[in-house]
C-alpha cells in the first residue's frame, strides 16, 4: 500500500471521522505525524486537516526525534521509576 | 405440555424491501434522463418530475441555455436573455421561474430573469451582483443568500417579492459555493467557501441562525427541500464528491451516495423525491433521482424478517468486527496512566501523569463532544482504575506523588469526588468490573503481578477468588457477577505483556481463550459476553491493533488511530471510548458500530 506523510494538529471531534476511517489508512505517530493512505480520500483528509505534507524520510525524522526525546526522558529516570515501565523503542513508519 | 411454538415455531415478518434508520436512509439514487448539453454551474429549480436546468458554463452558447425535465427527458426551452454561469440563483417552477446572479458573458451579473414557461423576460436587478450564490423560493418570493460579488465573498441575504429584490439580514458566515433550499420564511443554507465549510445556517423569514454543520465539509455541492426542516445535500467539493446527507431540521446524517460524485451540480426537488443533474464530470449531462420510500420499516436492533424482494432472511444486528474509530473531543489536560469510566456519550477520566512523577488529581467529564474539568480528586494518582457511570462511579487504588501506592478509594456523585472505604490492599495498575455499580463490582490484579480480587458490596471491600494468572494493566470489563480480564502485563510493567484472558462467574476465574496479541495498558470496553481491547503497550512498542471478543474468541477489528499505551476505555463493545494515554495527550478516539441488515444462512 503507498502512503503519504503529513504534520496536522489533532483539533479532536471531526480531526477524523468514521467515514474516512473506511475511506483510506490513517495512523496518528509522535509528533503529530500522520500515515495516510494514499487515494483521493487520503488526500481531501490532508486537505481538510491543513496537514503539512512530508517526504518519509522527513516524517521518520520527526518520530525518532520525539521518541528519542522520550528516551532521554526515561532514562533520566531513577531505577525504580524505570522498573516500572519500558524504554520507548524507535520503530519505521510503514 | 407441548409448546405450540415449539411445534408451529416463530412467526418472522416479510418485508419486500429492507428496514432502514430513517426515510431518508431507506432512498437511493437511480439515473435519471442525460441533459442535451452537458453543463457544470447553471442554475436548477423545480420538482423530480418537473424542473428547470438554467445557463451553465462554459458561458458562451451554452450559458444562455434552459432546459426543461418531465420526470424522463430533458427538452430545450427558450433561452436566457443573457447567458451566464457559475452558478447563478434559480427559484420557482417549470411554469413561473425566476434567474438571477451568475458570471456572463463578461462580469459577474445582478440582472434578473423572470420565466413564464416560454420565455425569459428581464426585470428588476439583485442590489449586489454576485456569482456562486444560493437561490431558493418562488418567482415571486425567493432568496438571493451569500456568492462572491468578486473577492471577497458576501454574507449578503436580499429578497425578492415577484417585482424587486430587499436586503435582509446577512449570513452570519459570508461565503460562495453554499446551497440554499425552501422559502422566504423557512431556509437552510449549507456549505460554502473559503474556507470548504459544512457550516450551515438556519432562516426564520428574518434572521439566520447557525446550526449543525455536515458531516462532510464542502462547496459547490446542491441540496433539495420545501423548507429548513428537511433538507438534502449531495455531491460538491473538493475532488468530486458522491456524499449524500439528510437534515432533519437539527442534524446532518450521511445516507446513500450519488452515484457519479461531482461538484457545480443543480439540484431541486424535495428531500423525499429530488434530482440532481449537470456538474463537473463529463459528459456534464447525467441526471439522478432520489427517492426516498414512502412507507418504510424503521430499523429495531435485533429484528429478524424475511426480504420477499432478494429473497433472504436477515437480522439487523450491530456486528462489532464492522466498527470504526473516529477522533473523539479533546480533554482539556494531556494525560497519560488515567482512569476512566462511564459510557461513550457520558464519561468520566481522573488522575493520571502529565510526565514522570507529575501525579495529578484532575478529572474531566465528556459528554459526547467536549470535555469540561469537573472539581478534582482528593488525591493525587495514576494508574488507577475506574469503575460506574457519570453520574455514580469510583476511582480505585492507584500510586500517589512520591511513589506510594494506595488503598484510597474516591466516589463520584455526578458533581464531586468524596474519600469511601479503602481496599484491603494497596497497589496500582489494577483491572475492575468497569461496567458495576457503586454497590456491586469487583477489582482484581494489581502491581507488580498480583492475582487477588477483592469484591464490592457498597460498603465493605472482600478478598475472593484469585485470578489464576497474576498481572497488572490489564483490560477489565463487565460487572460484579461476570467479568472479563484481559490480557496485561506480569513483569511489573516493564515486561512485553500477556496474552491470557480470564472469565469471572461471580465466585472464580477461568482462563478462555488468549487475546491474539500480548499487551497491556491498553483500553477496554464492554462485558463478558461482548467486549474490545483496544491499544497498549507490547513493552518498548506501542500497538494499534484493536480486538473484540464475542463471549468466545477475539478477532482484531479496525485499529485507532493513534497507538497508545497506559490509557483507559469505556463504554460497552459497540460504542466505546478511548481516552488519552501515553505519550500524553489530550486526544480521545470514539468506536462506533453501526446498524447494519445482515442476511442469516438457514441450512
Amino acid at each position: 500500500m503507498a502512503y503519504k506523510y503529513c504534520t496536522a494538529t489533532n483539533w479532536g471531534k471531526s480531526f477524523f471521522t468514521h467515514e474516512e476511517r473506511r475511506q483510506f489508512h490513517l495512523s496518528g505517530h509522535p509528533g503529530e505525524v500522520w500515515v495516510v493512505g494514499d487515494n483521493l480520500y487520503g488526500d481531501q483528509w490532508i486537505s481538510k486537516v491543513s496537514g503539512a505534507i512530508k517526504s518519509k524520510a522527513e516524517a521518520q525524522a520527526i518520530v525518532t526525534g520525539e521518541i528519542e526525546a522520550a528516551q532521554a526522558a526515561y532514562d533520566a529516570l531513577s531505577a525504580e521509576q524505570q522498573a516500572q515501565q519500558a524504554r520507548p523503542a524507535i520503530y519505521n513508519l510503514p | 405440555m407441548s409448546v405450540y411454538k415449539e411445534i408451529k415455531g416463530f412467526k418472522v415478518q416479510t418485508l419486500s424491501t429492507d428496514t432502514a434508520a430513517s426515510q431518508f436512509a431507506g432512498g437511493a439514487w437511480a439515473s435519471g434522463g442525460s441533459l442535451n448539453t452537458g453543463r457544470s454551474a447553471g442554475g436548477g429549480t423545480g420538482i423530480q418530475t418537473a424542473a428547470l436546468y438554467i445557463g451553465g458554463d462554459p458561458v458562451g452558447p451554452s450559458g444562455a441555455l434552459n432546459e426543461e425535465y418531465n420526470g424522463t427527458a430533458w427538452t430545450e426551452k427558450g433561452d436566457l436573455n443573457t447567458g451566464r454561469g457559475n452558478n447563478l440563483g434559480a427559484a420557482g417552477t417549470v411554469t413561473a421561474a425566476i434567474g438571477f446572479g451568475g458570471y456572463g458573458p463578461s462580469s459577474v451579473l445582478a440582472n434578473t430573469e423572470s420565466w413564464n414557461g416560454s420565455s425569459w423576460t428581464e426585470v428588476n436587478d439583485l442590489n449586489e451582483a454576485r456569482q456562486a450564490l444560493g437561490g431558493c423560493g418562488t418567482s415571486t418570493a425567493a432568496l438571493a443568500v451569500g456568492g462572491q460579488p468578486r473577492p471577497p465573498v458576501t454574507a449578503n441575504t436580499e429578497s425578492w417579492n415577484g417585482s424587486s429584490w430587499t436586503e435582509v439580514n446577512n449570513l452570519n458566515t459570508a461565503r460562495e459555493e453554499l446551497d440554499a433550499q425552501g422559502t422566504t420564511t423557512s431556509a437552510l443554507a449549507a456549505g460554502g467557501t473559503p474556507p470548504v465549510t459544512g457550516n450551515t445556517e438556519k432562516w426564520n423569514g428574518t434572521t439566520w441562525t447557525e446550526v449543525s454543520p455536515m458531516n462532510t465539509a464542502r462547496s459547490s455541492g446542491a441540496g433539495a427541500g420545501a423548507d429548513n426542516t428537511s433538507v438534502l445535500f449531495f455531491g460538491g467539493s473538493p475532488s468530486n464528491k458522491a456524499n449524500t446527507e439528510h437534515y432533519n431540521g437539527t442534524v446532518w446524517t450521511e445516507i446513500a451516495d450519488l452515484a457519479t460524485g461531482r461538484s457545480s451540480l443543480a439540484g431541486d426537488g424535495t428531500s423525499a423525491a429530488a434530482l440532481a443533474f449537470g456538474g463537473s464530470v463529463s459528459p456534464k449531462a447525467q441526471t439522478e433521482e432520489f427517492t426516498a420510500p414512502a412507507t418504510f420499516t424503521k430499523q429495531n436492533l435485533g429484528q429478524v424478517y424475511y426480504n420477499s424482494g432478494s429473497n433472504a432472511f436477515k437480522v439487523t444486528q450491530q456486528a462489532v468486527p464492522g466498527g470504526t474509530w473516529a477522533s473523539g473531543g479533546n480533554m482539556n489536560t494531556a494525560m497519560g496512566d488515567n482512569a476512566g469510566f462511564g459510557i461513550q456519550t457520558a464519561a468520566i477520566t481522573a488522575g493520571g501523569t502529565t510526565g514522570a512523577g507529575n501525579y495529578q488529581n484532575n478529572s474531566e467529564l465528556y459528554n459526547g463532544s467536549s470535555w469540561t474539568a469537573t472539581p478534582t480528586l482528593n488525591t493525587p494518582r495514576r494508574a488507577s482504575t475506574g469503575i460506574g457511570t457519570s453520574t455514580a462511579g469510583y476511582i480505585v487504588a492507584g500510586q500517589t506523588s512520591g511513589g506510594g501506592v494506595i488503598a484510597q478509594v474516591e466516589q463520584w456523585n455526578g458533581s464531586g469526588w468524596t474519600e469511601t472505604t479503602d481496599t484491603n490492599t494497596a497497589t496500582r495498575g489494577r483491572g475492575a468490573s468497569a461496567s458495576g455499580t457503586i454497590t456491586a463490582a469487583i477489582v482484581f490484579g494489581g502491581h507488580p503481578s498480583r492475582a487477588l480480587t477483592e469484591s464490592w458490596n457498597g460498603s465493605a471491600w472482600t478478598e475472593v477468588g484469585d485470578l489464576n494468572e497474576g498481572r497488572m494493566l490489564m483490560g477489565g470489563m463487565g460487572v460484579q457477577t461476570s467479568a472479563l480480564a484481559s490480557g496485561g502485563d506480569d513483569g511489573g510493567g516493564g515486561g512485553s505483556g500477556v496474552v491470557s484472558v480470564e472469565s469471572w462467574n461471580g465466585s472464580a476465574w477461568t482462563e478462555v481463550n488468549n487475546i491474539g496479541t500480548a499487551r497491556y495498558g491498553g483500553a477496554s470496553a464492554g462485558s463478558q459476553s461482548s467486549a474490545l481491547y483496544s491499544s497498549g503497550s507490547t513493552g518498548s512498542g506501542l500497538l494499534s491493533q484493536v480486538e473484540a471478543w464475542n463471549g468466545t474468541s477475539w478477532t482484531e477489528v479496525a485499529e485507532v488511530g493513534t497507538a497508545k499505551r497506559k490509557t483507559c476505555g469505556a463504554g460497552v463493545a459497540t460504542l466505546a471510548i478511548k481516552m488519552g494515554g501515553q505519550p500524553n495527550t489530550t486526544s480521545t478516539e470514539e468506536w462506533t458500530v453501526d446498524q447494519s441488515n445482515n442476511t442469516i444462512t438457514v441450512s
